[in-house]
């Protein structure tokens, strides 16, 4: 069996090349730059998978493709393949159809593209891409999204082109794609979940350890925090990153049902991964990217909504979402007014949420660009303010 | 990932920074070490280098010089020998400060106390040995009978002049780029006093900061700060910030020795996001 993995980067190399390896696939990544290099010259890469306490390392063997300068090679590998990965974060995601297009086109049978973005409409945007360029020749193809449940922290390439590229991530940890989109002719992928409803698996992952996760950066950056794993310590953050993935939790039960949501158990569990150092996660890596993070269906707003329908407040994701707001590069003046809140959220300016946030925007942005001592007590360590010394 | 921590006693006491920190730090996967100078003789023509970073968390000349000696020899110190080398120098370090304008008391230096009286005459002195590693001082002089019965100092002295805020003086923490402010009442005659109370520092105590990390080459230091007039006035630096009365103040330095130690220590790194 043969699989094509697009993108060279860290959920490329550190999970879907991993389990594809794993499940005996012979590999193709397509990449470029320094990535694409040592790729080449060493002929796979390093896997570190650290829980804190022990880390294995293993090699993975890899053929690899310019995914600038080879479109021949890249559409022969691709039409050849059982299986395709696509792993090129959100950004670059809607430019992946032109690339893969020639080669699903040559394919002499229906393949499946699987996005492994944490974006819900990941597999949308890939179809659309290949449309633009196939039409409806397009739709003989399958395309889904996956929920990944692995941190990869880090792709680490070393100034010598002689030292391989090594992936720094977590072990452990499934997929979820979804059943109804693909045609399933490739072989089992290790830890791979076939998910009926791909859109409740992908929401519980969101709402619960993707809002949980960006609660800790986003307080975390406030405090003034380097690493995820020393905000999730903090004695404030920690129960306001529980809080909020409780209340995440909440909507998914309460839409989803139970089964999906997961014991309360579960979000220990997973707060206690946050702390795992040896990833050496930084606020900055988890927290980038605010305005996509703060979208309307996203893991802080969209979690947020669906926890209001359950009857819940969610006091801790709105906190998160406020704190996020200060983190976007427009004018602080803006960033208080709620026509551009709702419009960074998409909840309109007069949504109750607006208002809230608006409020909590208000509270923080009097600290400038300071960093906070006490969320409880609304303590800075500076301001940017000039105050009387007394 | 390795450090050694040069320190004098064996552990650290329970409730110190030091200890916090440390104990953060393994539990973060960090290897780390106490390096003890002890009483006996320690050679300095085989040091051998076995850690990835060296931190100097407080210490006596002996551990000062052993440590600028390990330095000397290769290793990477967190707080370079030479900033803390100035830093236990009172006289220079104020000296230094004067001469790049940060605002400093009416200071003096003398070799025996006898020679401050003239300067008692116009009103109090705060003396402290020149040398840190000679004791804290801080001794108010009011007047001459007060200098005749001071005990003989260990070596020469630093006298300011004394402002009746100081019993109100302000402990100033810079770690990295960041800045933390403490009100305290001294000297201190409680837990309460000795602790004290975080302030949001404002933009001029933190320019300041910034500028006497500029005179002394760091980013890593505690200030003694007292207001006169509502002007900040630095009175003394520290070559390690104590960070007490600082909330989660072990957790802090522990996140940036760590990433110090990763070398990703980025004065300016923030998430950002265009709209």
């Amino acid at each position: 069996m043969k699989a094509v993995i697009v993108g060279a980067g860290r959920i490329g190399c550190g999970f879907a090349a991993h389990q594809l390896a794993l499940s005996g696939y012979d590999l193709t990544v397509l990449g470029r730059g320094a990535a694409l290099t040592r790729l080449r010259r060493h002929g796979g890469f390093q896997l570190d998978l650290t829980d804190g306490r022990s880390t294995t390392s293993s090699w993975i063997e890899t053929d690899a493709v310019d995914s600038d300068g080879e479109a021949d090679r890249v559409a022969e590998r691709i039409a050849d393949a059982d299986l395709v990965c696509v792993a090129v974060g959100p950004a670059a995601l809607p430019r992946i159809g032109a690339l893969i297009a020639p080669g699903l086109e040559q394919a002499p049978r229906p393949l499946d593209v699987i996005a492994f973005e944490n974006l819900e409409d990941a597999a949308e945007v890939v179809r659309d891409g290949v449309r633009d360029i196939l039409g409806e020749a397009a739709d003989r193809h399958g395309y889904s999204g996956a929920v990944v449940d692995r941190v990869v922290a880090q792709r680490i390439m070393d100034e010598d082109p002689d030292e391989p590229l090594r992936i720094l991530g977590e072990p452990g940890g499934d997929v979820a794609v979804d059943r109804t989109a693909l045609h399933l002719r490739f072989a089992p992928v290790k830890d791979m979940v076939l998910a009926e409803d791909f859109r409740a698996q992908f929401r519980s992952k969101l709402f619960r350890y993707s809002a949980g996760h960006a609660t800790t950066a986003y307080l975390g950056a406030l405090k003034g925090y380097r690493y995820v794993h020393a905000a999730i310590r903090d004695s404030e953050i920690r129960p306001l990153v529980r809080a909020a993935m409780i209340e995440g939790r909440t909507g998914v039960a309460y839409r989803y049902g139970e089964h999906v949501a997961g014991e309360e158990s579960e979000i220990d569990r997973i707060i206690e991964r946050f702390g795992n150092a040896a990833l050496g996660d930084t606020v900055v890596r988890v927290g980038r990217d605010v305005p996509r993070k703060l979208a309307y269906d996203e893991r802080l707003i969209g979690a947020a909504r669906l926890a209001a329908n359950a009857g819940e407040r969610p006091v801790a994701l709105l906190r998160a979402a406020a704190t996020a707001l200060l983190a976007v590069d427009i004018p602080p003046q803006a960033r208080a007014a709620r026509v551009t809140i709702g419009e960074l959220t998409g909840l309109g300016r007069d949504h109750p949420f607006s208002r809230r946030l608006q409020r909590e925007v208000l509270a923080l942005a009097s600290g400038g660009d300071g960093l906070m001592l006490s969320l409880q007590d609304g303590m800075w360590a500076w301001t940017a303010q000039d105050e009387e010394c007394a | 990932m390795s450090i050694g921590v040069v320190m004098a006693q064996r552990v650290p006491q329970e409730a110190s920074l030091a200890r916090q920190m440390i104990a953060l730090l393994r539990e973060w996967g960090v290897t780390v070490r106490m390096v003890r100078t002890g009483k006996g003789a320690r050679s300095l023509t085989d040091l051998a280098v076995v850690h990835d970073m060296y931190l100097l968390t407080s210490g006596s000349a002996h551990l000062i010089a052993y440590a600028t000696a390990l330095e000397a020899a290769g290793a990477r110190c967190v707080n370079t020998m030479q900033v803390t080398s100035t830093c236990t120098d009172r006289v220079r370090t104020i000296g230094l400060l004067a001469a790049a304008g940060v605002p400093v008391p009416q200071s003096w230096t003398a070799a025996d106390p006898a020679g401050l009286a003239e300067l008692v005459q116009d009103g109090p002195i705060v003396l402290k040995p020149a040398y840190r590693t000679d004791g804290p001082g801080g001794q108010v002089i009011w007047d001459v009978d007060d200098l005749i019965h001071l005990p003989t100092p260990a070596g020469p002295i630093l006298a300011q002049r004394f402002h009746p805020s100081a019993h109100r003086d302000r402990k100033i923490y810079r770690v990295g780029e960041q800045v933390f402010g403490v009100k305290r009442t001294w000297p201190a005659r409680s837990y309460a006093d000795k602790v004290g109370e975080p302030f949001a520092v404002d933009r001029e105590i933190r320019e300041l900061t910034d500028r006497i990390g500029a005179v002394l080459g760091t980013d890593l230091f505690g200030v003694d700060m007292v207001v006169v007039d509502g002007a900040p006035i630095v009175v003394d630096v520290h070559p390690f910030p104590a960070l007490a009365g600082v909330p989660e103040a072990a957790l802090r330095l522990a996140d940036y020795v760590y990433a110090v130690n990763r070398g990703t220590q980025q004065p300016g790194d923030t998430i950002g996001g265009a709209a």
